[in-house]
């Protein structure tokens, strides 16, 4: 009896060492901390979503009489997938959303590998500018193409006044390409290809030109040079360039909301934002779960047909080098495609808008009909509703929160980043490396609509220790922050990942607590990897749409949200003068960003 | 008394046992080398000492002080050990310009400004980087990273010093010139140091003890002298030494109270009987203990001549006997062998003798028993 005590007492002895040896290892602290965090915020939501679904919901009161709220119930799945209305609630939307998204999806791709294959492969003249005019479209909201392209084609289909088209020719032009399908998929391809060029010419750069002249020696064409070595090296990029794509596409709101919905040509976004907007929270979800599904199952097959993990390192240090392709003459009639390209994409798009912010009546182009009222005049001028953006509390202060938002937003990834990154590293390899680093993916796979209504849901009411968030500021930020996790996360781990391990193990052996560690040390050496994180996710959060637009409250709308609202009020010259204004912010902050940063430029290379 | 003493320390990565159960002391002040190639579990070890990786069971204790208990899960994390630490990388923090690479632990243990200039000035002095202090260590030649870590280590004065591999990232000329400032810091320090290297020539030219590993397992401890002369088994007689050691098939007879090894039909009878019986046996003799001749003569072993190395003092002679690759050292510089053949003469107290199944050794050298017999 006294020996099974005694070694009770010892074993919980060992068991209290135990404890109290995890908790000094402050990694693992950090990891349980952003574990908590990480299951609240991002695999809740996903249970959350699949609940709302089967349960009856306050909506759905009319048609389910005598059912309470909270009990289980098919009802939302026999509607949405198996009734009279399935048709205009899912089939005809899903089918939309589908045609869209792959028509954009490919000529994403076909038009961004062709984009990567010339900056990297040719000798293109100037090609550092066709470098930044090829991504420049990033800069701006993916949904400026949209209202440029309504400006221009607008017809009388809808109300209000017509677009350049109709007063340049005196012609209305035909439906389909003022709106609906394929102005969709045009105004979609010319802004999210550049994620297709970016990660396909980052492939294309490290396949080592020597390895396709080791195969011209060895008698294959140029061809076959092409399609046996290039190809297959390039392909696992080509892989998550589409996957990439194809989930932001299909999860975007704001072109299909500016060319679809005024001619009810719904896409799943739309379609949820317009459930969601009914108050019909029941087949929204279960529209977004279906995006959901989408998102994974793409993932999936692309992992089966490619394998994300397949990358192929080629690059060898010593010796390696590009070869370019001579164009000859066509060098030029290349270099005029880019430049028409940047004309169409990004000249022609702001140059619409400027105009548009400039006329007097809409609709009228004529020179004396320019006014610079929706810029700075005040109300009651020119308009009697509507005060230029300078003048307008209303735009004022959504730019201000858009600035506040992606302030705050960047603040978090940087916080989140270094976080994520420092715990991954460090505890590399162990399990809970591995399921932080897919916890942190997982928001991937939330089309950006989807999740703005899975967040609705949840945080309409407390979630354990968080109060409800719904209407305000901070779950703006939540949700702008969790859905840059996965960009956040990539960002962090590869700036720990350019720490040497045993920078930090020698200022451990030589007693330097982990406090100071961290602030002498890590921190400054990852600073400059996460900053350039940071500022994608600034950018990306000015000019986010999808995420917020179910969010937004009158009082903390942002420019985004708010130019979307003036969309529905047709007041195209303040439409105009507010994108205008938030792609002078969005560009505005860049350049600040790029030039405090360049300063503070650390002691090494 | 012993500085650093492992006992019956194990490592686990899962469910891969990287060393098992290690025992191992340390004296103080001498300079102790974990030689073995990579994946031996030397750099485990060393940083199982400094407390970088936690063991799986065992006890740890420095200076007299248990630093790691597998019993009772007792653990001294790094920074509390008071170690200093060479890595392969220099690890030296490269937003920090060198002087302050140097004192950040000093100003972090809240030391008196003018102890910590004087230890910088001191530690700068004795690397000989003294107008280097305000450079970034990215603007310094792989040698002055390599000082500047080294001066890291003279300011913290630790009495215990761990290095894991600090010259592998040199060339060769500041490799020899390192060794040598290394060995000299280390006795004017007056340190334990414990050095880890995969480099045979780093371990026998900087010793007080060499401790050979292969899998986790200690093969040999010793002096630089007897790992050299007296390998503890064909192992470390084939990893020690350049060029290597030469491996033969033999026949061991006992003959007349005699030991004869019989190899490659010449017979050597070795000047001490051996106990064990008659059978096969593996024999190694170092390239420079042949006798070389060039004529006939009977039981010497005829060999063609192949391939002829001068290296400046000594010449390598690439050899082969009945397809059997031998090698053998000479001292003095051949360009090319004047006959085609040579013939090798056996000399019996070179020779080694291994147990052909376990790789232990059976016989010493008789230049070994002289020594220990002196001692």
């Amino acid at each position: 009896m006294t020996l099974f005590s005694e070694t009770a007492s010892r074993d919980g002895q060992r068991w209290m060492r135990r404890v109290a040896h995890f908790v000094s290892a402050p990694e693992r602290l950090i990891a349980l901390g952003l574990a908590i965090l990480l299951g609240l915020l991002v695999i809740v939501p996903l249970f959350q979503l699949v609940r709302e679904t089967i349960t009856v919901q306050p909506y759905d009161s009319a048609y389910l009489p005598g059912r309470q709220p909270g009990e289980l119930t098919l009802f939302h799945y026999e509607r949405v997938f198996g009734s009279r209305l399935s048709w205009a609630l899912f089939y005809k939307p899903f089918m939309n959303s589908l045609v869209t998204a792959f028509g954009a999806t490919i000529i994403c791709l076909a038009l961004g590998a062709l984009l990567a294959w010339i900056v990297v492969r040719t000798n293109v003249p100037y090609r550092e500018f066709v470098n930044t005019a090829v991504v420049m479209p990033y800069m701006l909201p993916s949904w400026v193409m949209a209202l440029a392209w309504v400006t221009f084609f607008k017809n009388d289909r809808v109300g209000g006044a017509s677009g350049v088209f109709a007063y340049l020719f005196g012609v209305q032009p035909p439906d389909w390409i003022a709106f609906g399908g394929i102005p969709i998929i045009i105004c979609l391809s010319l802004h999210y290809y550049v994620y297709g060029f970016l990660i396909i010419s980052g492939s294309l750069a490290t396949v080592d030109s020597q390895l396709e002249e080791a195969g011209a020696i060895a008698g294959m064409s140029r061809l076959r040079q092409f399609v046996s070595i290039t190809a297959p090296l390039v392909l696992p990029a080509v892989g998550s360039a589409v996957v990439m794509t194809f989930i932001r596409v299909i999860g975007s709101f704001g072109t299909p909301a500016v060319l679809g919905m005024p001619i009810r040509y719904f896409v799943l976004p739309t379609q949820i934002y317009a459930a969601i907007g009914s108050r019909n929270v029941g087949d929204g979800y279960l529209l977004a779960l279906v995006l959901v599904l989408m998102a994974v199952l793409f993932i999936w097959i692309n992992q089966r047909m490619i394998g994300v993990r397949k990358s192929f390192v080629t690059m060898s240090g010593k010796g390696f080098r590009r070869r370019e392709i001579d164009l000859g003459r066509a060098k030029w009639l290349v270099f005029t495609f880019v430049v028409v390209l940047m004309c169409v994409t990004v000249v022609l798009p702001l140059g619409l808008l400027v105009l548009q912010s400039l006329s007097r009546t809409a609709g009228n182009y004529d020179l004396s009909n320019l006014t610079l009222h929706y810029w700075i005049g005040a109300r009651g001028g020119v308009n009697a509703i509507y005060a230029g953006v300078f003048q307008n509390p209303q735009i004022l202060h959504a730019a201000w929160n858009s600035l506040r938002l992606a302030f705050f937003t960047a603040i978090a990834t940087g916080i989140l980043g270094f976080l994520i990154g420092y715990v991954v590293v460090k505890t590399r390899g162990s399990l809970s490396s591995r399921a932080l680093e897919l916890a942190a993916f997982l928001p991937y796979i939330f089309p950006a609509v989807a999740f703005g209504a899975i967040y609705i849901g949840m945080f309409s009411r407390p979630v354990g220790p968080i109060p409800a968030l719904y209407g305000t500021f901070a779950l703006l930020v939540l949700i702008a922050a969790v859905k840059n996790l996965p960009y956040t996360s990539r960002t962090g781990i590869a700036a720990m990942l350019q720490i040497d391990k045993s920078l930090e193990e020698s200022a451990r052996v030589q007693g330097i607590g982990w406090v100071s560690r961290v602030r002498h040390i890590v921190a400054p050496l990852a600073a400059s990897g996460l900053v350039s994180g940071m500022l994608l996710s600034f950018i990306g959060t000015m000019r986010e749409l999808s995420l917020i637009i179910l969010l937004v409250t009158p009082s903390t709308a942002v420019l985004a949200s708010v130019i979307y609202t003036y969309q529905t009020d047709d007041v195209p010259q303040l439409i105009g003068a507010a994108t205008l204004l938030l792609v002078a912010l969005v560009v505005g902050c860049n350049i600040l960003f790029r030039l405090v940063f360049r300063n503070t430029k650390m002691g090494f290379a | 008394m012993n500085e650093v003493s492992l006992k019956g320390i194990t490592k686990y990565y899962g469910a891969h046992l990287a060393i098992p159960p290690l025992d191992l002391e340390i004296p103080k002040g001498k300079f102790v080398t974990l030689l073995g190639p990579s994946g031996c579990g030397k750099t485990t070890t060393l940083r199982v000492i400094a407390g970088l990786e936690q063991p799986s069971g065992g006890e740890l204790t420095l200076a007299g002080k248990t630093v790691y208990s597998g019993r009772d899960g007792s653990f001294v994390p790094p920074e509390k050990r008071g170690l200093g630490f060479i890595f392969q990388s220099y690890a030296l923090w490269p937003n920090m310009k060198v002087d302050k690479n140097i004192t950040l632990a000093l100003h972090q243990a809240k030391r008196p400004k003018d102890e910590i200039d004087a230890r910088l000035a001191e530690a700068l002095k004795k690397v000989q980087l003294e107008q280097y202090g305000s450079r970034f260590p990215s603007e310094q030649s792989g040698g002055q990273q390599q000082r500047v870590a080294v001066a890291r280590l003279i300011a913290a004065r630790n009495s215990i010093l761990l290095m894991d591999e600090p010259l592998s990232n040199l060339d060769a000329v500041l490799r020899t010139e390192m060794r040598t400032e290394l060995k000299r810091l280390s006795r004017d320090l007056g340190a334990t140091t414990v050095y880890v290297t995969h480099d045979q020539v780093e371990a026998l030219t900087m010793s007080d003890i060499i401790v050979v590993m292969k899998d986790g397992v200690i093969q040999q401890i010793g002096s630089p002298y007897e790992i050299y002369h007296e390998p503890a088994n064909l192992f470390v007689a084939e990893f020690i030494g350049d060029p290597r050691i030469n491996v033969f098939d033999g026949m061991l007879e006992q003959r007349n109270g005699r030991s004869v090894l019989k190899l490659h039909g010449v017979e050597v009878m070795l000047e001490q009987a051996i106990a064990r019986e008659a059978g096969p046996v593996t024999c190694a003799i170092r390239p420079e203990h042949f006798n070389l001749h060039e004529t006939a003569l009977d039981n010497r072993l005829a060999a063609e001549v192949d391939v002829v190395q001068p290296t400046g003092s000594q010449t390598i002679l690439s050899l082969s006997a009945n397809g059997t690759p031998i090698t053998a050292l000479i001292p003095r510089f051949v360009e090319s062998w004047p006959s085609a053949k040579v013939w090798l003469e056996f000399v019996a107290r070179n020779m080694m003798v291994f147990d052909p199944k376990t790789g232990k050794i059976i016989t010493s050298t008789a230049a070994t028993r002289a020594r220990s017999n002196a001692a």
